[in-house]
C-alpha cells in the first residue's frame, strides 16, 4: 500500500459520486459528519434518521460547542455540535448531580449562585478563608480501597484555568482538591483531568482510591490553596477511572443515577429508487463484503485507559467483524475477527498526546494497512478474507453495546475500495 | 422523550438473575443477555448492570454521617429499561425498594 490508504481511481458506478468539492471522500459509501450533522449514503444526502438508529432505555445529557449542556430522550442519538458522545453506562454514586447547598450533606463557608452551562444554580468557593475551609461534601457509600473518579464543572472567577500541580492537596500550587470518602491516598497532579468546556468553565476530574469515611466525599479549598473564587456545578462520582462528559443525574434527582449505553448502529438506509427500507444487506450490495476502508475523525481527549475503545465495526456479531479501536496501549488497531480468533491486526504507532485524530484504513485482503494523525501505521499483505455476512455496522461500541468509546466520535466514512 | 418501562428483577446471585434474563428473552428479536470472552453480560443500553443489593443504612441529616452503614442483603438487582411493555418480565418484577421515612 503506497501513501495515503485509500487512493483515486477506486471509484464505483460513473455518476453515484458526486464532484470532490463535496464534504465527503470520493470514494464514500456512507459518510457521517456527526460534528456538521451532515450523513450520505449511496451519493445521496439523507436524514440521520435514515441511517442510523441508536437504543439507550434512558436520557443523556452532554455538552454542545458553546459548553451548554443539552437533554437527548431515550433511543435519540447522542450528538450535539460537538460530535457523536459514544457513551457506555455509567452510576452516578452522589445523590444530586447539581446541588444547592442545602442538598449538600456537609458545607463550610460556602454560599448559593446562579447556575452555568444550561443549568439553574451553582455553589460559590470564595477563595479566601479567614477561619477554615471552603468544603462542599456529598455522603455516598464507596468502598474502601476502590478506585472511583470525581467530575465537576468549575467557573473561575479571575477567567484562568484551575491548575494541579501540587502533590499535597492543601498546597499553594492547587486550586482546590477533591476527597473520596477521605482518601486514604494523596491526590498528586498527575490523577486530575482538566477540560476546557467554554469561555471561564472547566471540567475537572480526579481518580483515586476511596478511604472509609463516607460522608467526606466532595471539595475542598483551604486557605493553603490558591485564594481564587469559583462556583461549583454538577458531581459526578463513577467506578473505576474514566471520567466522562455527559453529566449523569443521582439517584434523587429526576431520570436516575444509571445513564444506559447507546447503541449506535447503520442498520437501515433508503433504496436510492424508491425510499423502500432495506436491511443493512445493503453492505454487500455496495461492494463492501469483500473489502473495504475508511476515514474516521474522533478526539483523544484521554490517554491510557483500562480497556479498549471501540471506533467503528462491520460484521455479524463480537466473534465476526472487522473493526477499528483505540487499544489501552494507545494504538489504533484494525482487527479483522473470525469465530472469535483476531486473524489479522495492524496498529499504528502509540498515540503521545490528546486532540482530534484522523484515522484512514484499509481491510482488504492482500493489502491492509491503517495509518493516523501524527503516527505511522504497519501495513499486511495477509489474504485472509473479511468475515462475510455482515449484518451490522457498529458506531462507538461493539456488539452487546461493549467496550464503548465513550468520548467524541466527529466522522466516520465508509469507502469503497477495488477487491 | 418516548415512555420508559421499568421492570426491576431480584435473585439470590448473579448468576441467578441472569438466568431470569435469559428465560424472558426467548423468542425476542434483541437478547438482554450477551456472550463475552469474559463470560455473560447483559445489554447495557437497556439494562443497568447487575449489583448487589443493598440496605438504605441511615444518615445523620446534621454531619452527613453514616449512623447505620448500608449492607448487602445477600440478593442481586438489576433493572430493565424498555420503550414497550414486556410480559415476560411484567410476571417476575419486584417493587423497587422503598424509601426510609426514617
Amino acid at each position: 500500500m503506497d501513501g495515503l490508504l485509500i487512493s483515486p481511481g477506486h471509484v464505483g458506478a460513473p455518476g453515484i459520486f458526486p464532484a470532490a468539492s463535496l464534504w465527503w471522500h470520493p470514494q464514500a459509501h456512507l459518510a457521517l459528519d456527526f460534528k456538521g450533522g451532515r450523513y450520505m449514503r449511496g451519493g445521496l444526502v439523507l436524514p440521520e434518521t435514515s441511517l442510523l438508529t441508536t437504543a439507550r432505555s434512558s436520557d443523556i445529557n452532554i455538552p454542545n460547542a458553546a459548553g451548554v449542556f443539552q437533554t437527548l430522550g431515550n433511543n435519540t442519538l447522542p450528538r450535539t455540535d460537538r460530535g457523536l458522545y459514544a457513551n457506555g453506562q455509567f452510576t452516578n454514586l452522589v445523590a444530586r448531580r447539581n446541588p444547592t447547598l442545602a442538598q449538600l450533606t456537609f458545607t463550610s463557608n460556602l454560599t448559593d449562585a446562579d447556575g452555568f452551562a444550561g443549568f439553574g444554580n451553582s455553589i460559590r468557593f470564595p477563595g479566601n478563608y479567614p477561619s477554615g475551609s471552603g468544603i462542599g461534601y456529598q455522603s455516598t457509600a464507596l468502598t474502601s480501597g476502590a478506585t472511583y473518579t470525581i467530575s465537576v464543572l468549575v467557573e473561575m472567577e479571575d477567567g484562568n484555568p484551575p491548575v494541579f500541580g501540587g502533590a499535597i492537596p492543601a498546597s499553594a500550587a492547587n486550586t482546590f482538591y477533591f476527597t473520596l470518602a477521605q482518601s486514604s491516598t494523596v491526590p498528586g497532579p498527575l490523577f486530575y483531568v482538566v477540560e476546557h468546556i467554554f469561555g471561564n468553565v472547566w471540567k475537572v476530574s480526579y481518580t483515586g482510591t476511596a478511604g472509609a469515611t463516607p460522608n467526606q466525599t466532595g471539595v475542598l479549598q483551604t486557605s493553603n490553596n490558591q485564594a481564587r473564587a469559583f462556583r461549583l456545578l454538577g458531581m459526578n462520582i463513577f467506578s473505576g477511572s474514566i471520567g466522562i462528559s455527559a453529566l449523569v443525574p443521582g439517584s434523587a434527582d429526576t431520570g436516575g443515577a444509571t445513564l444506559l449505553a447507546s447503541d449506535i448502529r447503520a442498520v437501515q438506509g433508503v433504496r436510492p429508487s424508491n425510499s423502500e427500507p432495506e436491511p443493512f444487506a445493503g453492505w454487500e450490495a455496495a461492494g463492501l463484503d469483500g473489502a473495504f476502508g475508511g476515514k474516521n475523525i474522533v478526539t483523544i481527549d484521554r490517554l491510557n485507559d483500562a480497556a479498549a475503545r471501540f471506533i467503528t465495526g462491520a460484521g455479524g456479531d463480537a466473534n465476526n467483524l472487522t473493526k477499528l479501536i483505540f487499544d489501552t496501549d494507545n494504538r489504533f488497531k484494525l482487527i479483522v475477527r473470525k469465530s472469535g480468533v483476531d486473524e489479522v491486526a495492524l496498529q499504528t504507532g502509540a498515540v503521545a498526546s490528546t486532540g482530534d485524530k484522523t484515522i484512514e484504513w484499509q481491510a482488504k485482503p492482500g493489502d491492509y494497512g491503517i495509518e493516523a494523525t501524527g503516527v505511522a501505521g504497519d501495513t499486511d499483505s495477509d489474504v485472509e478474507t473479511l468475515p462475510t455476512g455482515a449484518t451490522t455496522l457498529r458506531i462507538g461500541s461493539d456488539f452487546g453495546a461493549l467496550t464503548p468509546f465513550n468520548g467524541w466520535l466527529r466522522e466516520l466514512q465508509i469507502l469503497k475500495v477495488a477487491a | 422523550m418516548s415512555e420508559v418501562y421499568i421492570y426491576t428483577l431480584r435473585a439470590e446471585s448473579e448468576a441467578a438473575l441472569i438466568a431470569l434474563l435469559e428465560a424472558a428473552q426467548a423468542g425476542k428479536e434483541r437478547p438482554f443477555v450477551f456472550d463475552t470472552e469474559e463470560g455473560k453480560t447483559v445489554d447495557a443500553s437497556r439494562i443497568v448492570f447487575p449489583q448487589p443489593e443493598m440496605t438504605l443504612g441511615e444518615i445523620d441529616p446534621e454531619t452527613g454521617e453514616y449512623l447505620v452503614e448500608p449492607e448487602p442483603t445477600g440478593f442481586w438487582l438489576c433493572e430493565v429499561r424498555l420503550p414497550e411493555p414486556d410480559a415476560e418480565l411484567e410476571a417476575i418484577t419486584v417493587p423497587p425498594q422503598q424509601e426510609d421515612e426514617g
